[in-house]
């Protein structure tokens, strides 16, 4: 072999160095000293993909440093990595490439909770210039104190033309309040959605900035 | 909504449900009308003018009674309610008896704008009741039905209690918990009547805990009675009462004051110390939030967004969350119950959780409580 092909062999073995992935700038620094370091080589390669296939990795960090901080297994914690990946995944392709990392972790939590990604997508009909993160948020909330998805996600849609954010919390808080009173989840959404509509159809029509459900006297 | 007349309603129709009974047949009418500052939650405050009738029959062995209310606000809405109540009771087997009752009532907050479902309930109840005279404990079951709107609930409540009463006063004292629809809660509730010479004082306090749903935190109420001249009463009370799931009463503060006009009696009053007045307060309803923490959001900085928590009694309290990298961060004290901390926080959905006194991470009311994936709970924060 002469010195010439020696040489190219070298550059050839350090040009395969530097296409490999540095396993040491992969590492997400937020991990280190918080998970074992078997538990953080599996975390960040789920990292890894994600960034690779255009996920957010922030909720993905937190989730594992959630279950750090709360003591879970290792397994535990890559077990919940891995599986908010997948939702992630999920809401982008249901809510479309151009989404939002805060959209995306709330349509996470909405397809954890149980709505279907064609709801997600239903959403995004409705609202296609328009930030989903807090509709999709108040959407898993929603199902989480209770009303069943299949309502919950008709309250959302029937909202999304004329509710803005404040709007959606404001109707949310006021579902609890009635939840907490007694009411079923199902009244208490009927109830506060009969009024939104009913103010948000006025708000159309005087082009008012009322909340529906600002507190008022009885 | 149900209004401060429904919960008197309430109290009337628990009132019929007595620890003693009375040595002579007696039916009481009355009609106790005036006017109120009345604050509900999720309300404004407003005043209003209530009227509120009520006719009742007791016996050694029954009791039965009727009440109506009617409760205007300044703004026109009213409430009407109407409440049914009937009891009896076994005769004593030593010093153990039994008894079995019965209420159902209805309420509808009417008002212009929005359509607004009427609560109801129908309840039953059995009760075993120890003791002499002079005190006694009870324990006590209720179920049946709650309604609101089209929809309906089965509520369960569990109930014991204890009492002692002497010339001049009595006290007791109740733990009652209570399962309805996605809420179940435990109230625990103390009472007291005093009888001077020429008024009555009644009281009664507790808190709500062990509450999934149904609201939590501490309460408190009192009312004077005078007698002015035969039959009229002047009534003065204030103070806050809790929610009541199961018989549609809303939670709020009032003052108010009124008189209650009793145009006949059929025979003396009963016993004056397990009287009506007594066992409306032993029985009365549940309270709010005591030492329960509860996060609120406080205004928006450059800096971020101030989270803040209330909470009795703590010396630290210390929240993680999504946006610490869920490493614990210490929160600034306020003032005696508040504590704050400000943090970067956008629109989104977050996940928290609290410490306090490094106890165990928890969920504060105030924000929706899920399963997260090792083995606890989890706070769900949305930011609009």
């Amino acid at each position: 072999m002469t010195m010439l092909q020696r040489m190219c062999g070298m550059v050839g073995i350090a040009a395969l160095f530097v296409a490999l992935p540095d396993p040491v700038g992969a590492q997400e620094p937020r991990l280190q000293g918080r998970l074992q370091d078997a538990v953080r080589v599996e975390v960040d390669a789920l990292l890894l993909q994600a960034r690779e296939a255009g996920l957010p990795t922030e909720p993905l960090v937190d989730r594992a440093l959630e279950g750090a901080s709360k003591g879970a297994s290792g397994e535990r914690i890559v077990a919940a990595v891995r599986r908010l990946a997948g939702e992630l995944e999920t809401a982008r392709d249901a809510m479309g490439q151009r989404a939002r990392p805060e959209e995306l972790a709330a349509g996470a939590s909405a397809l954890r909770a149980g709505a279907a990604p064609e709801d997600l997508s239903r959403l995004r009909g409705y609202r296609p210039d328009q930030s989903l993160t807090v509709a999709v948020a108040v959407l898993a909330d929603l199902v989480a104190v209770g009303v069943p998805v299949d309502t919950a996600v008709a309250a959302v849609l029937v909202l999304a033309g004329a509710a803005d954010d404040a709007d959606y919390i404001a109707f949310r808080r006021s579902v609890e309040r009635d939840v907490a009173l007694g009411a079923s989840p199902v009244a208490a959404l009927g109830v506060r959605l009969d009024a939104a509509t009913a103010v948000a159809e006025g708000i159309l029509d005087q082009g008012a900035g009322r909340t529906p459900t600002a507190p008022r006297k009885p | 909504m149900s209004g401060r007349g429904v919960r008197a309603a309430v109290a009337a129709a628990a009132s019929l449900l007595p620890l003693g009974q009375a040595a002579v047949a007696q039916t009481v009418g009355a009609l106790d009308a005036g006017v109120s500052a009345v604050e509900y939650e999720g309300y404004l405050a407003s005043g209003a003018l209530f009227l509120n009738p009520t006719l009742r029959h007791d016996t050694p062995s029954l009791s039965l009674g009727l009440q109506g209310g009617w409760v205007v606000f300044e703004s026109g809405n009213h409430v009407l309610h109407g409440t049914g109540a009937g009891a009896w009771r076994t005769p004593p087997l030593g010093r153990w008896r039994a008894e079995v009752s019965g209420s159902g009532g209805v309420s509808s907050y009417v008002v212009t704008d929005t359509a607004f479902p009427a609560y109801g309930h129908v309840l039953g109840r059995v009760r075993t009741h120890y003791g002499t005279g002079r005190s006694g404990a009870w324990a006590a079951a209720a179920t049946g039905h709650s309604f609101f709107g089209d929809t309906s609930a089965t509520p369960v409540e569990i109930s014991l209690g204890a009492w002692t009463a002497r010339a001049r006063f009595a006290v007791g004292g109740s733990i009652k918990h209570t399962w309805i629809a996605d809420s179940s809660y435990l109230d625990v509730t103390a009472s007291l009547r005093w009888i001077y010479e020429w008024f009555e004082l009644s009281g009664s306090g507790g808190f709500r805990t062990a509450s999934r749903g149904g609201g939590s935190g501490a309460w408190a109420e009192a009312a004077l009675q005078i007698p002015v001249w035969r039959p009229v009463t002047v009534v003065i009370g204030g103070g806050r009462y809790p929610s009541d799931p199961v018989r549609g009463v809303l939670g709020a503060s009032y003052v108010s004051a009124g008189i209650r006009i009793t145009p006949f009696r059929t025979a003396p009053p009963l016993h004056p110390a397990i009287g009506s007045a007594y066992r409306r307060a032993l029985e009365s309803r549940p309270r709010e939030s005591a030492g329960a923490p509860r996060i609120s959001l406080g205004g928006s900085h450059t800096q971020g967004r101030d989270i803040l928590i209330e909470v009795d009694g703590a010396t630290r309290v210390e929240l993680a969350g999504d946006f610490t990298d869920w490493e614990p961060r210490a929160m600034e004290r306020e003032d005696a119950r508040s504590w704050r901390i400000r943090v970067p926080l956008g629109p989104g959905i977050y996940r928290l959780n609290i410490r306090i006194d490094g106890g165990r991470w928890i969920v504060p009311a105030g924000v929706t409580s899920v399963e997260d994936e090792f083995g606890s709970q989890v706070g769900l924060l949305v930011i609009p």
